[in-house]
């Protein structure tokens, strides 16, 4: 059985290792912390604008288990908030665990506290990665799903230092650039000609810290806004962002809160003094990252150059996803391009021909897209995603935005794609040998 | 797959250094003048200790003017003596396997130090002990001073493979020592007492005509036998003894020649053993500033008073044997 290595364990390496799992490989997950999910921990938006459409898609393409899972924990669904319609807010206090027992279930080995530093090639392939041991983990196909923020150097360097955010670099030691010590020189986002990589865009408060009021009406809407007074707003805090979907107004002069388990605040970071000042947050403290008075990671420090099937360009087996295959943010992206990259993992395992998507579909055209974009001079600076900003416009002016599951369904059908991530690749081509073996004798 | 290397001084409190102040960093590629991490994580941010240091170094170490309190010459050409760190030192910053000091007379200019492994240290009476080979105009010049000298220290990267000698816990150890090498068996030794490990040395006096580290490896409980390692007999006695004897941790303290030898049984008798040696490149700051052990490694230019590594890495690549 082909044997396909998905390195880090982020949404994007769990969708990975779920489609290269139904496609029929052996599949393992190299983590380097003691959890899945990455960033996704302390995340927790879904289907907010066009990250709906995007969803449905890989539903309807067969491999939408992630999704569910994420709708199953939802603590609030169909929640508004400014710009954002829709949106589901699964609860980052429990998604964990389910995820895990999902992909343990499904045969998917995972391996904790596993670094991976380098690796072995034997030409233009990949024959192993190398663990911070020394460990050799052997494997057909590799991807790589390591994400772009920090380490500490590079938060430090462009940012306001290591501000313990979930990924706990010192912990665990830092992410290592899998595609660049294979060959693939790294692209790197800028905020400015000199200015390197950008900042996470929310922080996350301890829910219990906040005043009962304020957690009433969070737990019961999904969502508070607060205006600010004049003084406490800080709109230079908004071209720092990651997250042009959430650099609007609103959140410069408001405070807006998300019920995810924590309470979501969604500016990169607060002094905690200024906070407190305001009614509600007399006891607040931070959750993610502890010291989100200071800053936020460090993001789109590492990302690979690489073509519409996911793979890395210039290495023959491996393929990227989330955040390393390009400035695309959210959960929903993260999953999505990990879908495809773990699938066609399978394929160049199997010496099948790669899978693209159409660009009638909100994720091919993401994909290729995003692509097109990184070759012009601006292409560095932007950050895309189904959920706001240039992309959404771009979904709504295509009509790639839908709303309606059935009219989704039908389109994936239309185009012949309906459950092929549900495909065992590894199955469907014995039976191809056998019956081209038939046909000879 | 590149080389796998560190530093011996990140995690330490001489860390940032001169190296990363000149864009030199062994572990740190933003330390390197690079744009992003690509970092030797040793468990911490050197960048981040830099940036909190105000970009600068941490305070280096200093040059301490030490008592010579006891003093022996045992040969012609090896003398054992003893110093007492002031107050400011403290001796148990010194014993880690593979410690050693730069020494000169304190009269003597600074291009007259040399470094000299430390051999033992007593840490109730703040005490280093050395065994020193008289061999040139440097070891001549110190050999004269029966008072004071000139200590710079502690360096800590004087045996590659050093990881084997830190971890290894209820193991069968072998050590070797010839000459002066044998010198840094009883730091090596101490702590493999340490980790409830089983040890054996094999001492050959060299032209050093002694075995300085005798008593105090039998005072540590390691058992000792003396050989004539020249001549084919001692080959295939030790040959023997790395194919059949259960030892999963060998160390070599000698010459290149030693060590080139240790290793090819130890990789002919198809066993896992683990591999350490002493480290031979001719130094001359224990900085990695001023070049003098600065060899070609699998194309990268490597200091080897700072880069620690398996011994595999470096054997046969050094010029100064």
């Amino acid at each position: 059985m082909p044997k396909v290595i998905i390195i880090g364990g982020g949404w994007a390496g769990c969708g990975a290792a779920l489609a290269a799992k139904k496609a029929g490989a052996d599949v393992v997950i190299l983590e380097k912390t003691d959890m899945l999910l990455g960033c996704g921990l302390v995340g927790g938006i879904m289907r907010n604008n066009g990250r709906y459409t995007a969803a449905e898609e890989a539903i309807a393409l067969g491999a939408g288990e992630l999704f569910e899972i994420a709708d199953a924990t939802a603590r609030h669904s169909n929640v508004n908030f400014p710009g954002h319609s829709h949106a589901t807010l699964y609860d980052v206090t429990k998604i964990e665990a389910r995820v895990r027992d999902f992909l343990l279930g499904l045969g998917i080995e995972i391996r904790f506290m596993s670094r991976a530093v380098d690796v072995r090639m034997k030409g233009r392939t990949i024959t192993g990665v190398i663990l911070s041991d020394d460990e050799v983990v052997e494997g057909d196909v590799f991807v790589e799903t390591t994400g772009s923020s920090g380490p500490v150097g590079n938060c430090l360097k462009y940012g306001h230092g290591c501000c313990m955010c979930v990924q706990r670099c010192p912990a665990f030691g830092p992410r290592v650039s899998i595609s660049k010590k294979a060959g693939a020189e790294d692209l790197v986002g800028k905020r400015s000609p000199e200015l390197y990589g950008a900042m996470s865009g929310s922080c996350k408060l301890n829910k219990d810290s906040l005043g009962d009021d304020i957690r009433r009406e969070l737990e019961e809407k999904g969502v508070v806004v607060i205006e600010l007074p004049d003084k406490f707003v800080h709109k230079e805090k908004l071209s720092l962002k990651v997250c042009q979907q959430y650099a609007l107004e609103d959140y410069a002069r408001s405070i807006v809160l998300l019920d995810t388990g924590h309470a979501k605040l969604m500016t990169p970071f607060f002094s905690l003094e200024e906070l407190r000042k305001i009614k509600g947050f007399e006891n607040a403290r931070f959750e993610d990252p502890y010291a989100a008075s200071k800053g936020n990671s460090i993001r789109y420090m590492s990302m690979a150059p690489r073509d519409d099937f996911m793979r890395v360009e210039g290495v023959e087996n491996l393929f990227c996803a989330g955040e390393k295959s390009g400035p695309i943010v959210g959960h929903t992206e993260a999953i999505c391009t990990g879908i495809l990259a773990g699938h066609n993992a399978a394929r160049r395992a199997l010496k099948m021909e790669l899978l693209k998507l159409p660009r009638e579909l909100s994720i091919g055209d993401m994909i290729a897209f995003v692509n097109e974009e990184l070759k012009t001079s601006e292409g560095l600076y932007k950050r895309y995603t189904f959920a706001g900003a240039s992309y959404y416009e771009r979904m709504k002016k295509l009509g790639l935005y839908l709303t309606e599951e059935e009219a989704i369904r039908e389109k994936v059908n239309r185009l012949g794609l309906s459950g092929i991530f549900n495909e065992n690749l590894v199955v469907m081509k014995e039976n191809d040998r056998s019956a081209y073996n038939n046909n000879t004798k | 797959m590149a080389l796998n290397y560190q530093c011996i001084d990140a995690v330490s409190p001489y860390c940032p250094c001169y190296l990363a102040e000149t864009n030199s960093c062994i572990a740190c590629s933003i330390l390197q003048g690079k744009e992003t991490c690509d970092c030797r994580w040793q468990g911490f941010c050197v960048y981040q200790e830099f940036i909190w240091n105000g970009r600068r170094k941490k305070e280096p170490r200093r040059t301490l003017g030490v008592k010579i309190i006891e003093k022996k010459t045992v040969t012609n050409n090896l003398i054992v003596f003893k110093v007492l760190l002031p107050l400011a030192a403290l001796s148990r910053e010194y014993s880690q396997p593979g410690t050693y000091v730069f020494l000169r007379a304190v009269n003597s200019p600074s291009y007259f130090e040399f470094p000299l492994c430390v051999m033992d240290t007593n840490e109730d009476k703040n005490t280093l002990t050395f065994a020193m080979q008289i061999i040139g105009p440097k070891t001549r010049s110190l050999a004269r001073e029966d008072r004071t000298l000139l200590l710079r220290g502690p360096y800590y990267n004087g045996i590659f493979g050093l990881k084997h000698i830190k971890s290894s816990v209820n193991k069968k150890c072998l050590l070797i020592g010839r000459g002066i090498g044998q010198a840094s068996l009883v730091l090596v030794a101490k702590t493999l007492v340490r980790g409830g490990n089983d040890i054996t040395a094999f001492l050959d006096p060299g032209v050093i005509n002694c075995n300085p580290a005798r008593e105090l490896l039998e005072s540590l409980g390691v058992r000792v036998q003396v050989f004539d390692f020249s001549g084919s007999p001692y080959e295939n006695y030790l040959r023997e003894l790395i194919e059949n004897g259960g030892y999963e941790v060998v160390y070599s303290g000698g010459s290149e020649t030693q060590h080139n030898l240790v290793k090819a049984l130890v990789e002919q008798s198809g066993r896992k053993i683990a591999l350490a040696v002493s480290n031979n490149a001719q130094m001359c700051c224990g900085e990695g500033v001023c070049g003098s052990c600065e060899t070609l490694v699998g194309g990268k230019r490597l200091q080897l008073c700072k880069v620690q590594t398996e011994s595999k890495n470096v054997m046969g690549v050094n010029a100064h044997a």
